[in-house]
C-alpha cells in the first residue's frame, strides 16, 4: 500500500487537528487535510488520549481529510482497538470520499460507524 | 539417424551437467550441441524485468562478460523471446545458402527464460526439432543452477536492488505456469523496489491456491510483513487448513510477530480445476475480476473482513463463483491502478482491463500480455513506481487444454 501521495509527490504534508469538548465526557475532534505517513501521529496523538477513559464518547470529523494512505487507516484501527478496549466510543462524522472508498474496500466501516453530523451521532 | 544422435548428445550433456556451475553451462552446451550438427551455440538469458537479453558466457562474477545484448523490444532474439517461436535469420548474401542462424525461446513450461542462438547447415524439421529440445535441455540445466548461483542473479539484474525486493523475489513462485487446464502469469513492480506485495499460487491434485498479499508501508518491515503473511499461508494450507482457517492462521502469525502495528490486505482463492468452481475471501482487499470472452468484465463481490492483523474480529465470508471455459481472473494491486502520470490521472481500472482483453486475444501469450502490461503502467508513470504493483492473471480451460493460450 502506498505512503506516498502520488498527485502531490513532493507538496509538503498538511493535516489539522482540532479537538473540542461538546459536552462533559463527549468530544469532537476535527482533522483536515492527507492523512498519511507523516501526518498520522499528530491524529494518534489527539485520539488516544481521549479514548483511553472509559464510557467517553469521541468522534472524529474526517470531512475534510482530502487523502487516507495505509497508516493513516492504521492510525483509525489502531483508535477503535483504544476504544474496544477501553469501552469508549469511537464514531466518524461525515467522511470525505476518500475515507469511505478505504474504509468500504477493507471492511473496516463495519467496526467504525459513520453519522452524517455530531447530532445524529447520537 | 539424425535424431538418435542430437538425443545421444542431450543424455551427454545431462550426465556431464551434474557437477557442472552455472559458468560451464554454456560451452557444455556448445560442445554437446556440435555433436548433434548445432554449432556456435550462445545462451542469453532476460532480465528480472524482461527487457534485455544477455548473454550467458561464464566469465566474471555476473557470468556474463564479454557477451552480446539484445533488447527484447526490437530485435530479432527478442521476437523469438516475445512470441515463444524460433526464428531463422535471414541469410546474408553472399554467404552459405544452407547456412542458418537460429534464436530459438528457453523455456520451462511456460516460463521464460531467455533465448538460445545455433547455427545449423540443414533447415529441415529434424533440425528444428533438435533445436528445440537443446532449448527445453538448457532451460532446465539453467533452472538447476540458478538457485544457488549468484551470478545469474547478478547477470538477471540491471539496477541495484532493495533488501524487501531481495525477499520477495526469493519467495514468490515462478512468474508462469501452465498444466491442468490453467495458466497462471505474474508480475510484481517496481522490480528493484518492492514493499510489501507478494503473490502465491500452489496446485495440490485438483485445486489451484491463487493470493496476493498487500501490506502496509513501503519500507523493509512490509517486505518482512509480507513474507511472514505468505508463510503462515502456506504453512496452514499445507496442513488442510480452510481459507477462512488460513487468513486467521495469517493474522495471528502477524500478530504475534507485530502486535497490531502491522497488517496485510489480501484475497485468498482455490480454484478447482474439474468443474471450475472458485471459492474466495477477502480480507479488505480490491476485489477480484473476472473476463469472460472479449466483452464482459466483472468484479466478483465478497463482504471484506478486515485486513489480516488488524483484529477486527469481523466474520470471514468465503464466496463461491463458477467459472466457465475460457475465463480468465485478474488478482491484483492498488499500485497497478493508481499510478498516475505527471499529469495526476491514474492508469485506472478500465485501461487496465482493456489492455488485458486487447493483448491477450489470440495475439500474446497470457506472460507476453503481462509483460507489456506492465511496460505500460511503469510508461505511465514516467519509468518508476512510488507504489508496489502486482497482477496475478489466471485462465481456467476446463477440459479445453489444448485451446489454452499460454
Amino acid at each position: 500500500m502506498s505512503t506516498d501521495r502520488p498527485a502531490s509527490r513532493g507538496r509538503r504534508a498538511a493535516l489539522d487537528v482540532d479537538v473540542r469538548a461538546l459536552a462533559a465526557g463527549r468530544h469532537l475532534v476535527t482533522v483536515a487535510g492527507d492523512l498519511d505517513l507523516r501526518t498520522a501521529p499528530r491524529l494518534a496523538h489527539a485520539l488516544q488520549p481521549l479514548l483511553r477513559t472509559g464510557g467517553r464518547t469521541v468522534l472524529a470529523d474526517l470531512s475534510g481529510v482530502t487523502f487516507l494512505d495505509s497508516t493513516g487507516l492504521t492510525c483509525l484501527i489502531a483508535a477503535y482497538r483504544t476504544a474496544r478496549k477501553t469501552g469508549a466510543r469511537l464514531a466518524l462524522i461525515a467522511p470525505s470520499p476518500p475515507v469511505r472508498n478505504m474504509l468500504a474496500l477493507t471492511g473496516v466501516d463495519q467496526v467504525l460507524p459513520s453519522y452524517p453530523t455530531p447530532d445524529a451521532a447520537g | 539417424m539424425a535424431e538418435r544422435v542430437a538425443a545421444a548428445a542431450l543424455m551427454r550433456l545431462v550426465q556431464a551437467s551434474h557437477i557442472a556451475t552455472l559458468e560451464q553451462l554454456p560451452q557444455m552446451i556448445a560442445d554437446h550441441a556440435a555433436e548433434a550438427g548445432m554449432h556456435d551455440t550462445a545462451v542469453f538469458v532476460v532480465d528480472i524485468r524482461e527487457t534485455v537479453l544477455r548473454q550467458l558466457t561464464g566469465k566474471g562474477l555476473g557470468a556474463g562478460d564479454g557477451g552480446q545484448e539484445f533488447t527484447v523490444s526490437g530485435s530479432l532474439p527478442g521476437q523469438a523471446y516475445q512470441r515463444v517461436n524460433l526464428l531463422a535469420e535471414p541469410v546474408r548474401t553472399g554467404a552459405d545458402p544452407g547456412r542458418r542462424r537460429w534464436w530459438v525461446p528457453i523455456t520451462d513450461g511456460v516460463e521464460r527464460l531467455g533465448v538460445l542462438r545455433a547455427d545449423t547447415d540443414t533447415d529441415d524439421e529434424p533440425i528444428r526439432q533438435a533445436l528445440r529440445d537443446l532449448a527445453s535441455m538448457t532451460a532446465l540445466l539453467l533452472l538447476s543452477k540458478r538457485s544457488f548461483s549468484d551470478s545469474y542473479a547478478r547477470l538477471v539484474r540491471t539496477e541495484p536492488m532493495n533488501v524487501a525486493a531481495e525477499m520477495q523475489w526469493n519467495l514468490t513462485p515462478p512468474p508462469a505456469y501452465a498444466g491442468h487446464d490453467a495458466t497462471v502469469g505474474a508480475v510484481m513492480e517496481p522490480a528493484y523496489q518492492i514493499g510489501g506485495d507478494a503473490f502465491d499460487y500452489a496446485v495440490a491434485g485438483d485445486v489451484l491456491h491463487l493470493s496476493v498479499f498487500d501490506a502496509m508501508g513501503h519500507d523493509t518491515t512490509a517486505g518482512i510483513t509480507a513474507n511472514v503473511a505468505v508463510a503462515a499461508c502456506r504453512n496452514a494450507r499445507r496442513q488442510g487448513a480452510s481459507l477462512t482457517e488460513i487468513s486467521r492462521r495469517v493474522e495471528e502469525t502477524l500478530n504475534e510477530q507485530f502486535g497490531t502495528s502491522r497488517y496485510v490486505t489480501g484475497l485468498l482463492a482455490d480454484l478447482d480445476l474439474t468443474t471450475g468452481r472458485l471459492t474466495w475471501i477477502n480480507r479488505g482487499h480490491h476485489l477480484p475480476i473476472l473476463l469472460r470472452g472479449n466483452r464482459w468484465t466483472t468484479e466478483l463481490p465478497c463482504s471484506p473482513a478486515g485486513p489480516m492483523g488488524a483484529d477486527l474480529g469481523l466474520p470471514v465470508a468465503e464466496c463461491v463463483e463458477q467459472m466457465e471455459p475460457g475465463d480468465r481472473l485478474l488478482l491484483y494491486t492498488d499500485g497497478i491502478v493508481e499510478a498516475r502520470d505527471a499529469a495526476g490521472e491514474e492508469f485506472g481500472r478500465e485501461r487496465f482491463i482493456e489492455f488485458v482483453l486487447r493483448h491477450h486475444s489470440g495475439r500474446h501469450t497470457l506472460h507476453e500480455t503481462l509483460r507489456r502490461l506492465m511496460a505500460a503502467v511503469l510508461d505511465h508513470h514516467g519509468g518508476t513506481l512510488d507504489d508496489d504493483a502486482t497482477v496475478l492473471l489466471v485462465e481456467w480451460r476446463g477440459g479445453h487444454q489444448e485451446e489454452l493460450n499460454p
